[in-house]
């Protein structure tokens, strides 16, 4: 299983993670994607009803905690983070529209295709993310 | 004879502040069950938004797995759609409830229930919104169709 998100959902994760209001997002991400069989991560809302390559929107630390959009490809078992947002707090936004969803979805082929993507791993620590760029 | 009058005058006056003493007993205790009655209503209040704010939780669980129905047929999305508009009239019925409770949030009166029945409307409004992007909405979208053939061929 590897984890891969979008040059974007690096700088919001920066954005946020330097707000104390959003202190524990980046150990929540690490437990949400990284402690879990690769099938458990098939939950939330299914944006596209596909078996094999699924998008999700997932609601993380409740209703008010955040929103992450991401993709699956079931047979590599790869996980591509595409975008997030809190519900509450400074930078807290009801959710985003039905064409946002969609332009994400788009950029997020061209990404793959491009490989313009970062790996993602986390710190000895586990409290943050630990973003290494593909190409 | 002037005991005795004195002794009856003595006796009412016992009688009145007997009277007044009793009298005012049981009114602080009414009043006290006016407040306890108060205090009970409130943590009903609490109680039945409690468990109002969990069932439209479970709801809202319940048509975001929705999303992850394989059979795709005329009959299911008849179903869905008929589903996606109940849904909205339950939202704004909750809506409307939510306003009612104005009065109370401004009091401070269940602040913390009545927020969390607003972010329980919040979830069920977007659950339901998802399932209609997904079954509906985004179908009818070429490029996003056409990118999900393409994730699936990765």
């Amino acid at each position: 299983m590897a984890v891969f998100c979008l040059e974007d959902f690096k700088l919001q994760i920066e954005q946020l993670s330097r707000k104390n209001a959003y202190r524990g997002i980046e150990s929540d991400l690490i437990s949400y994607f990284f402690d879990k069989p690769f099938e458990e991560l098939k939950s939330g809302a299914r944006l596209n009803l596909s078996e094999t390559a699924p998008y999700i929107k997932k609601r993380i630390d409740g209703s008010g905690g955040y929103r992450v959009y991401y993709l699956l490809i079931i047979k590599d078992q790869n996980i591509y983070l595409l975008f997030i947002h809190p519900k509450t707090g400074p930078f807290g936004s009801s959710n985003i529209t039905d064409e946002t969803k969609a332009e994400i979805y788009k950029e997020a082929l061209i990404a793959i295709n491009t490989n313009d993507l970062y790996r993602v791993t986390f710190s000895n620590d586990r409290k943050a993310l630990v973003f290494e760029k593909m190409k | 004879m002037i005991v005795t009058i004195e002794r009856q005058k003595l006796d009412s006056v016992m009688n009145a502040i007997r009277a007044v003493s009793f009298s005012e007993k049981q009114e602080e205790k009414t009043e006290e069950e006016v407040i306890n009655s108060y205090l009970d209503s409130i943590n009903d209040f609490k109680n039945e938004l409690g468990n109002k704010n969990k069932k439209i939780n479970e709801i809202s669980d319940g048509i975001e797995a929705l999303t992850w129905l394989q059979n795709k047929d005329q009959e299911i999305l008849s179903q869905l759609n008929e589903l996606i508009v109940l849904a909205k009239d339950v939202h704004a019925t909750l809506i409307r409830k939510y306003i009612s409770f104005n009065n109370f949030r401004q009091s401070g009166i269940a602040k913390n229930e009545i927020t969390e029945f607003k972010q329980a409307i919040d979830f069920f409004k977007e659950s339901y919104s998802d399932l209609e992007c997904a079954f509906f909405t985004f179908p009818k979208n070429n490029d996003f169709v056409t990118a999900t053939k393409d994730f699936e061929k990765e």
